[in-house]
């Protein structure tokens, strides 16, 4: 039945037209081992975005086993600024690899048989999976959730996990075709002058001409993070030190709604919880105690970060005055009332680090109403969704 | 599949794909599987219908759409540039065609906000403008090196024989 099947679309094959006729693709960069050399390519920028990626989603909603250190403090600035890098440098490469394969798509007869069957199945949520992860990281690094209908980070992880899945599959099915491709070194029997002839671009010209489009886009977009680079980053979302107190803004008091509750004569922080005992302060009473200063980075989970100055009061001491020692889950609770990141959870290893602190002041001066005001939380090593911002509970849980 | 003398075959089944393939579509499949099933439990989140569209329709807009684009660009370049140029033509309009894809959520700007001025603060338009005038420069660059250093090629025949006359005599 299977052979009958397969021999009738053979015979209904277009003869004359169209991509599905033999030889309609005449580029030499219809190349097996372009294809091989890229998807080795692609599958290591997917694995590190996609490894970065469980780190970052592990930090925001953390399963019960899953401990981040305190230090060293810069280490989510590295794994979220590279998720980031290699997120964009993967457009180029997956936009050439699927130049490179697109023949196939014109395959006929389309299914030659069950494994073949299988085999190009399990491409759908691979190229879906890579187009939607690319398309959704970059969208919501240019602050554009219109396209979203849906909660990004939730999406992007599960179907982070379609894609690697699907990964797989595709790699054992060409593990045979891609030793070969790479043993044949058709590439490297080619002359420099080779493939300019009639076609323009040889197949290496074809790979430094997707590697220099990495770059670019790597450079210009994410490069801002770098000093001596942040002038080439002309296409990067934000200025690392453009904003309130030379450091950018995610969500302003007014996007929150608490310009007036911050503000308030009236405010006051409260600690309880599993405490002996219980307190309020005042903020005058809160910038009387004991200050410590720390410099820390603010990493943002849309990959940009940069370094500051901070000082308040740390939460270690706060808990020592409610009769707690520093090894406790604390739950800590914004003025903001709506929104995702209206509280986060302090786990002991950041509790107990002596620069996590309600900050009272950034880079020398009061905090802004943008960054926080009255006071926010400041962690080393965390993400900065979870460095709450204009703090009113501390919550010992 | 031919081996050299001293080498085993590659073990290969079902069509040149290696054994690893079935164990791959079982672990495969059911990784989608619970990711699946996981996208669905939290459906007030990840609205799977829309999802779905914005999953499938990027497939469809790639394949039935720019990648035919793609091909018909191509031909243009291959009818309009001169032989020798076009090589870093395509190079510059690959890098071009990326550029103006990822760009264009900044240059339009669609997620600035008034409250928040520290988004997208730079002129992207201009960034824009300016890294592609930087790689169309390069593409320059190598296409008139290119025909320099071919140009001293043809000389070279002729150079080598006068020197050949003067070398000095020790």
């Amino acid at each position: 039945m299977v052979r009958a099947t397969r021999s009738t679309l053979s015979r209904l094959r277009p003869s004359s037209v169209g991509p599905v006729i033999e030889d309609a693709f005449t580029s030499p960069l219809h190349d097996e081992r372009l294809a091989t050399v890229l998807g080795i390519t692609l599958g290591v920028t997917f694995t590190t975005c996609f490894a970065t990626g469980l780190i970052s989603h592990g930090l925001q909603h953390p399963p019960s086993w899953f401990r981040w250190p305190a230090r060293p403090v810069n280490l989510y600035r590295v794994t979220q600024g590279l998720h980031v890098a290699s997120g964009i440098v993967s457009i180029p490469l997956l936009l050439a690899k699927l130049w490179v394969v697109y023949p196939r798509f014109w395959t006929w007869p389309p299914l030659r048989d069950v494994t073949h069957a299988v085999e190009r199945i399990s491409l759908i949520p691979l190229v879906g999976g890579a187009l939607f992860q690319l398309f959704t990281g970059t969208v919501n690094i240019a602050y554009w959730y219109r396209p979203m209908p849906f909660f990004f980070t939730v999406a992007h992880f599960w179907v982070a996990w379609i894609t690697i899945g699907a990964l797989l599959i595709h790699i054992a099915a060409k593990l045979t075709t891609a030793r070969s491709a790479l043993a044949n070194h058709p590439m490297a029997a080619e002359s420099p002058g080779q493939g300019r002839e009639d076609h323009g671009l040889s197949r290496r010209g074809f790979m430094g001409a997707v590697a220099a489009t990495g770059g670019v886009l790597a450079l210009t977009m994410t490069g801002d993070t770098i000093a001596p680079l942040d002038r080439l980053a002309v296409l990067a979302p934000r200025r690392v030190r453009h904003g309130p107190q030379h450091l950018p803004v995610n969500r302003s008091a007014t996007e929150a709604d608490v310009v007036a509750r911050a503000q308030d004569p009236g405010y006051r922080l409260v600690v309880e919880g599993r405490v002996s005992n219980p307190y309020t302060l005042t903020l005058r009473e809160l910038r009387a105690m004991p200050q410590h200063s720390a410099g820390l980075p603010i990493t943002c989970v849309e990959g940009w970060s940069t370094a500051a100055r901070w000082r308040g009061v740390p939460v270690r001491d706060l808990l020592a005055r409610a009769g707690v020692g520093p090894h406790a889950r604390v739950r800590v609770q914004s003025l903001e009332t709506n929104g995702t990141y209206a509280h986060s959870i302090l786990d002991a290893l950041h509790t107990e680090d002596r620069d996590t602190m309600l900050a009272l002041e950034l880079n020398g001066e009061p905090l802004d109403l943008d960054h926080g005001f009255p006071c926010r939380l400041i962690t080393p090593n965390r993400a900065g969704v979870l460095q709450t911002k204009w703090v009113s509970r501390l919550v010992v849980q | 599949m031919s081996t050299t003398s001293g080498s085993p075959p590659a073990p290969v089944e079902d069509h040149g794909r290696s054994r690893l393939f079935w164990p791959s579509v079982v672990v495969g499949w059911s990784v989608m599987t619970w990711a699946l099933l996981g996208l669905l439990r939290q459906h007030r989140d990840t609205n799977p219908v829309a999802l779905g569209r914005l999953f499938l329709g990027l497939n469809l807009v790639h394949d039935l759409l720019l990648a035919p684009l793609v091909l018909v660009a191509g031909v243009f370049v291959r009818r309009l540039t001169p032989r020798r140029a076009r090589g870093p033509v395509q190079a510059a309009l690959l890098c071009t065609g990326v550029l103006l894809l990822v760009s264009e959520p900044f240059v339009r700007g669609y997620g600035r906000r008034r409250a928040n001025p520290s988004i997208l603060p730079n002129n992207y338009g201009h960034g824009l403008v300016v890294v592609l005038v930087g790689v169309w420069t390069v593409a320059m660059l190598i296409i008139a090196g290119d025909a320099l250093s071919r140009r001293r090629g043809r000389r070279r025949p002729s150079r080598s024989g006068a020197a050949a006359t003067h070398q000095p005599v020790s």
